[in-house]
């Protein structure tokens, strides 16, 4: 009976999956389209800097001066977690849609964990795919110490990134519009955590407790879901 | 799993709140001022300085604003006040142009003559802030070695840039982005014949052409031996500095100047700081007290008859004038006008029992700190617990649940207003 209840469970969570797939893999597409042409304006601004400047001016600009190369790519992973959070969310949410999934016999939480899970690997894939290009761009014009500091300046951006996601999730789950809007302010002052105006690779010494804030994310977004599924609008 | 989602939803909304709401506050109540001035005049031969008044203006102050701002103050260790023009007199080894301009050149101090060439060769200033210092800052360990012997008037970047490896000094030229394998090959062994024992623990230079002349880089290996590296016609030119290596050498801050008395301001382990001579290399070791070089910035200031040190956390200022032989003939220390507590501070001490910030002073890492509100805090957290009880009271006729009492007593008003929007999950 248990193996019974367990084969149950993992194919209703494989479907869950199937069905988030189904959802967002065209809108999912054209965010990675979108952000592999912003890479690709990014690899011309910097082939650009060396047309217009001789190589060790540039690697003067950028190695002593810090000058960001890829400053285009601030807020793209911003951009892209809110939209893939709405891509996910708000249909789900306008017609209540969710409420029947939450209503399957299987846990709750597991299944907000699940579709979590999905816009974080799908939010992970592009992030993925920019951070290898700013990888890439960056080798080709300067030695990897700046490879280093370019990933250790865009890093923090792609956790702003999985911030605006999970806040953004925090917010269209929540049913009540007061404890929306509080969720959704705490959630833009962790991605603002990520985004201070500072010199390049300036968040290297936090290391680890600069995921943190988005870790409790993770958990926090349970609330607005079990609150959508006990129907608590006041 | 909701509790834990509560906890969570919780600590992160004070956690935030704690960072942005002090934020706020000090934006919309609290004017950021800037460090005192404090200088010595060789004039009256005390210290002098220049702050911003907080508070009310003294009748002082207001008589003697006739070409300045009655909230800046001119004054001196004895509290004589200044207007700005008497403030510049008193300082003519700074504001030597102006005294040019008022007739005043050449000066007559202590029975010697200066004119404006006379001046200008003695002046020196010398900074080193917190930021600076190595490893406290983020830096892409890259370094041009520029050309000491640039055969023209000024100075060009080098095509390529260095790099210090566990056994080598790499040298990688930035048009091709590969390694110079001679020029790394001659630097490596020039530097190995000289005695050098990789990997180096810190390159030290002024890595810019806007400066009269270079003067290489100051590497300190791995025994703490200091080593001199200069690139002459584009060879390699190593001297092996008799500085000490019990030092431990922690920053060399370099400065070329035309005096070319001072190659700058070495740091020791021990938060020791010197000045690095020309003179073979001669530490002079500063008189200073109560400096602490991950807190405070320093500055000399070096004119034809004293040298003065300054150093400064963010509420005390501290000088000390040496004669040209080094010997301390005053010091000073003084409160400065920023560290006054306004009603506007106190009222932040009040409402926030402690606040999480992220600076990157000085351009340096960003760091996290926590700071906790003082004994005044606990009023701001009776305050909100008696806000908490009265409202829940009137509006729920009932006594508020212990654990959003516990909450706003362990975090005050973050804790007040996560429990107001949360409360009803608590």
């Amino acid at each position: 009976m248990r193996l019974s209840v367990t084969r149950e469970g993992i194919d209703m969570f494989r479907s869950i999956l199937f069905k988030e797939y189904l959802k967002i893999r065209l809108p999912w597409l054209t965010l990675l389209i979108l952000n592999g042409g912003l890479m690709a304006y990014v690899a011309i601004a910097t082939r650009h800097l060396f047309v217009m400047d001789h190589a060790e001016m540039v690697w003067y600009q950028v190695l002593h001066l810090g000058r960001i190369h890829y400053s285009h790519l601030k807020y793209a992973p911003v951009v892209t977690g809110l939209l893939l959070s709405c891509i996910q969310y708000l249909p789900e949410m306008t017609s209540e849609r969710l409420r029947l999934t939450l209503h399957l016999p299987v846990s709750p939480n597991r299944l907000i964990i699940a579709h979590i899970m999905v816009g974080l690997t799908a939010f992970g894939l592009i992030l993925f795919v920019d951070l290898t290009a700013l990888t890439l761009i960056t080798s080709w014009y300067f030695p990897f110490e700046a490879v280093t500091t370019a990933l250790w300046t865009a890093l923090p951006w792609a956790m702003a990134g999985a911030a605006a996601y999970l806040g953004a999730t925090l917010g269209l789950l929540e049913p009540n519009y007061r404890l929306k809007l509080f969720n959704l302010a705490i959630a833009a002052g962790v991605v603002g955590l990520y985004l201070y105006p500072l010199s390049p690779g300036a968040y290297r010494l936090l290391g680890f407790k600069l995921t943190v804030p988005v870790l409790l994310l993770i958990p926090a977004v349970l609330l607005p879901a079990y609150r959508f599924r006990y129907r608590r609008v006041s | 799993m909701r509790k834990p989602a509560v906890i969570v939803l919780i600590v992160l909304s004070v956690f935030v709140l704690a960072v942005y709401l002090p934020m706020l506050y000090e934006k919309l109540f609290l004017t950021p001022i800037e460090k005192t001035h404090l200088l010595f005049s060789p004039v009256t031969q005390r210290f002098i300085y220049k702050e911003k008044i907080v508070g009310p203006i003294p009748p002082e102050a207001a008589l003697k604003a006739e070409d300045h701002h009655a909230r800046i103050a001119y004054r001196d260790a004895d509290g004589t006040w200044y207007n700005r023009v008497e403030f510049e007199k008193h300082l003519p080894f700074i504001y030597y142009k102006n005294m040019e301009l008022w007739g005043l050149l050449p000066l007559n101090l202590e029975g010697r003559k200066f004119d404006i060439q006379a001046i200008k060769n003695h002046r020196q200033v010398l900074e080193l802030s917190p930021g600076e210092i190595n490893n406290c800052h983020p830096e892409t360990s890259l370094w041009p070695l520029l050309e000491s012997n640039p055969g023209q008037a000024r100075l060009v970047f080098p095509e390529d840039r260095f790099r210090m490896t566990a056994s080598g000094m790499e040298f990688i030229n930035a048009d091709t982005n590969t390694v110079d394998m001679d020029l790394t090959e001659r630097f490596t062994r020039a530097l190995i014949d000289k005695g050098f024992v990789f990997p180096a623990r810190s390159v030290n230079g002024k890595f810019t052409i806007l400066k009269p002349f270079d003067e290489g880089v100051f590497l300190v290996d791995a025994k703490y031996e200091v080593f001199h590296v200069k690139r002459r016609d584009g060879h390699p030119e190593v001297t092996q500095t008799a500085i000490d290596s019990a030092l431990k050498t922690r920053h060399i801050k370099i400065s070329e100047n035309q005096q070319r008395r001072y190659y700058g301001l070495l740091l020791a382990k021990d938060s020791g700081l010197h000045l690095l001579t020309y003179d073979n290399y001669r530490l002079v070791k500063l008189p200073l007290e109560s400096y602490d070089p991950d807190r405070m910035d320093f500055k000399l200031l070096i004119n034809p008859l004293y040298l003065t040190a300054v150093w400064s956390d963010e509420t005390i200022i501290r000088a000390v004038t040496m004669d040209t032989d080094y010997r301390p003939l005053e010091r000073y220390t003084h409160r400065m006008s920023r560290a006054i507590i306004t009603p506007a501070k106190r009222i932040y001490d009040m409402i926030f029992p402690f606040s999480v910030h992220l600076n990157a002073t000085g351009g340096g890492y960003l760091k996290l700190s926590i700071r906790p509100g003082g004994w005044i805090s606990v009023v701001g957290l009776l305050v909100s617990l008696s806000g908490y009880v009265i409202a829940c009271r009137l509006r729920h006729k009932r006594f508020p649940r212990v654990t959003g009492l516990c909450l706003i007593a362990a975090f005050g008003l973050y804790g007040l207003i996560a429990v107001s929007f949360i409360g009803s999950e608590c």
